[in-house]
């Protein structure tokens, strides 16, 4: 068996949309990319759903800057996928309203405290820049161009999470149980979200043959692993998991599995929670269809 | 900080009423910008209210904070009964629909700038320095308004309709939202001249009829609708979370 | 027909700076493009000033990279300029 690497060689270089671009590549950068356009676009309707509940004008502004710029990154990766493959912004949002629900799995559970957004900020986020730390150098060029402004942005985000984590664990026994309430529900999910290790990944070895991947699953995963454990612990927090040890002279986590098979129908067959938040956003984009649309 | 009664029957020269109703105004708008932004039309634009709803609310806390210290306003915020508001009606609606965010941000903003000529020879402590440290991200505000105003009002006959009839919703409410309950007692905190927000007013009306008309849009006189007010609605959503452990945020 | 129009943006980061390439908006005109362009591309980052471009408007060349290697030996189009300087009257 060849690997796709050997079929078609990594191009040279960055590759640009004006460039002859392999089919293949082009299709892997294409599915990788819109689930990335996708998650961004839609993942913030939980957010926007508790910018106006922020519990303190420290809190609100912290929200509203983080929501906008989710909003403004999922904007930049639309761009690069229109370009992409031609499609027009209209075509995309059909896709993204009505389409199949493609995207990251934490945006498929429901968001139902205040506590929730805060801990996706702060462990997600961290996730998050585990991962487009490394695609600073994918090898097409528009999106890793993209990734430099989404990266430094990810990372005040996180640091906002952190912060209103911070408070409500200095409020009182009731919010910091609900902190750790949010922690034991999140914590699987946040090791998911990284993906299967690259044995059991559909198509992260021909996006890492392609250079568009740079960082295997498993490394970015015990990579958080490594940098969070400590700062959960350190928050006063415990981690819901009695087999999470660490490995020094492997220099390698252990940790308990999450549910594979949870995740992958997530990402493919999608959830209630997740057609709820396309329906939200498809109900508000209709109200205001008449200005941008198409003639 | 005096409870509300005491606040509603302060004397003449006292700053606190005509401070508390521009910070309300400028809070209820940074709350509605910065939550409809997740429902706009399009990304870009979407990115820009959220933008100006997060300065609004900066504008909010500068104001409250020229009589309140920070603990102070956060409670004007989060605890304040509803009746204690002093924003305008413009302020107190709460639209998601295109055309009334525009025409009710078109509206704001032209009074703002209006306003903000005059305050900006205020003699009370701070208030000019406030007013010129806003006065950047306000010129930005207006622009925005200004060009969607006109990009909007250009796409078609229907689009003009839609934002004529916006218009003949918000205009009342605006009308009666430009000065404050008291403008005279205001003046005279303010240490402003007699009459001079009164004169800001008729100019910046006659101002914008022309610039709406030089739109084929028109600025109708009316009774204010019944129904604008959304401010408890407003509130009990900023204040769902809060409540739940109140002064411990 | 597509209402929304592609605007290239160009930012100037400091006086004397040269405006350069930072990505696009989408939007009906100019000048609606110039404000959305404003809070995408220079809410957290220094500007002084902002173009947009309308996409249609761009011609990009068609030359292959290999079309511009100015770095490559061309000795024999060398107009032999800083020899004859270095030769001239001291």
């Amino acid at each position: 068996m060849t690997t796709p690497a050997q079929q078609h060689p990594v191009p040279a270089g960055q590759v640009e949309p004006w460039q002859d671009i392999p089919d293949d590549y082009r299709a892997a950068a294409t599915r990788m990319i819109e689930f990335h356009m996708m998650s961004e676009i839609v993942g913030p309707v939980h957010e926007f759903r508790w910018v106006p509940r922020a519990p303190s004008l420290q809190a609100k502004l912290m929200f509203a800057a983080k929501s906008q710029d989710e909003v403004g990154h999922g904007l930049m990766l639309l761009r690069v996928c229109e370009d992409l493959t031609g499609k027009s912004r209209a075509q995309y949002l059909e896709q993204i309203l009505d389409g199949p629900p493609r995207f990251m799995n934490i945006f498929h559970y429901p968001w139902d405290e205040w506590v929730d957004p805060a801990i996706v900020a702060w462990l997600i986020d961290g996730a998050e820049i585990e991962r487009q730390a490394t695609l600073l150098r994918s090898s097409y060029g528009p999106y890793a161009r993209a990734m430099r402004k989404i990266l430094k942005e990810e990372g005040f985000h996180h640091h906002c999470g952190r912060y209103l984590i911070g408070r409500m664990m200095a409020g009182g026994p009731r919010q910091r149980a609900a902190v750790q309430r949010g922690v034991d529900r999140w914590w699987l999910r946040t090791l998911a979200m990284f993906g299967p290790r690259d044995e059991n990944s559909r198509h992260g070895p021909a996006l890492m043959a392609f250079g568009l991947k740079l960082a295997r699953n498993e490394d970015l995963r015990q990579s958080w692993l490594t940098k969070f454990v400590p700062q959960i612990r350190a928050m006063g927090l415990e981690i819901p998991d009695d087999s999470l040890a660490r490995d020094e002279e492997a220099g390698q986590w252990a940790y308990t599995e999450p549910d594979w098979a949870e995740f992958s129908s997530l990402l493919r067959g999608g959830s209630p929670v997740g057609a709820d938040l396309q329906r939200d956003l498809r109900t508000a984009r209709r109200v205001n269809d008449w200005l941008l649309a198409e003639d | 900080m005096r409870p509300a009664s005491a606040v509603a029957e302060a004397a003449d020269g006292d700053l606190e009423p005509t401070l508390t109703w521009l910070a309300d105004d400028e809070l209820l708008t940074g709350h509605v910008l910065t939550s409809v932004a997740g429902w706009g039309p399009e990304l870009e634009i979407n990115v820009a209210m959220s933008s100006m709803g997060q300065d609004e609310i900066g504008h909010a806390r500068r104001l409250y904070g020229l009589f309140a210290d920070a603990g102070q306003a956060e409670r004007l915020v989060y605890e304040r009964p509803a009746a204690a508001f002093r924003a305008g009606l413009l302020a107190r609606t709460y639209p998601r629909e295109w055309e009334l965010l525009l025409a009710r941000q078109y509206l704001f903003e032209t009074a703002a700038d209006a306003r903000a000529a005059v305050l900006a020879r205020a003699t009370a402590a701070g208030v000019a320095a406030l007013m010129a440290e806003m006065a950047h991200e306000e010129r930005y505000h207006l622009d925005f308004w200004r060009t969607w105003l006109a990009t909007t009002s250009r796409r078609s006959d229907a689009a003009r309709a839609r934002v004529q009839r916006a218009l003949d919703r918000m205009w009342p409410l605006a009308a009666a939202s430009f000065l404050p309950e008291r403008p005279g007692a205001a003046e005279r905190a303010l240490g402003l001249p007699e009459g001079a927000l009164s004169r800001a007013r008729r100019e910046w009306a006659s101002a914008e009829r022309e610039a709406c008309q030089r739109l084929g849009l028109s600025l109708c006189d009316g009774p204010p609708e019944a129904g604008a007010d959304q401010l408890g609605a407003m509130l009990d959503e900023m204040r769902d979370v809060y409540q739940t452990a109140p002064g411990s945020w | 027909m597509a209402y929304l129009r592609i605007f290239e943006v160009f930012r100037q980061k400091a006086p004397g700076d040269a405006h350069q390439h930072v990505g696009e908006v989408e939007a009906p005109d100019a000048p609606a493009a110039m404000v959305l362009a404003k809070e995408h591309f220079a809410r957290r980052e220094a500007c002084c000033s902002l173009w947009v471009v309308d996409r249609a408007d761009v011609l990009a060349s068609h030359w292959a990279p290999e079309v511009f290697d100015a770095g490559r030996a061309k000795g024999y189009r060398r107009s032999g300029g800083a020899r004859a300087r270095s030769a001239g009257p001291a």
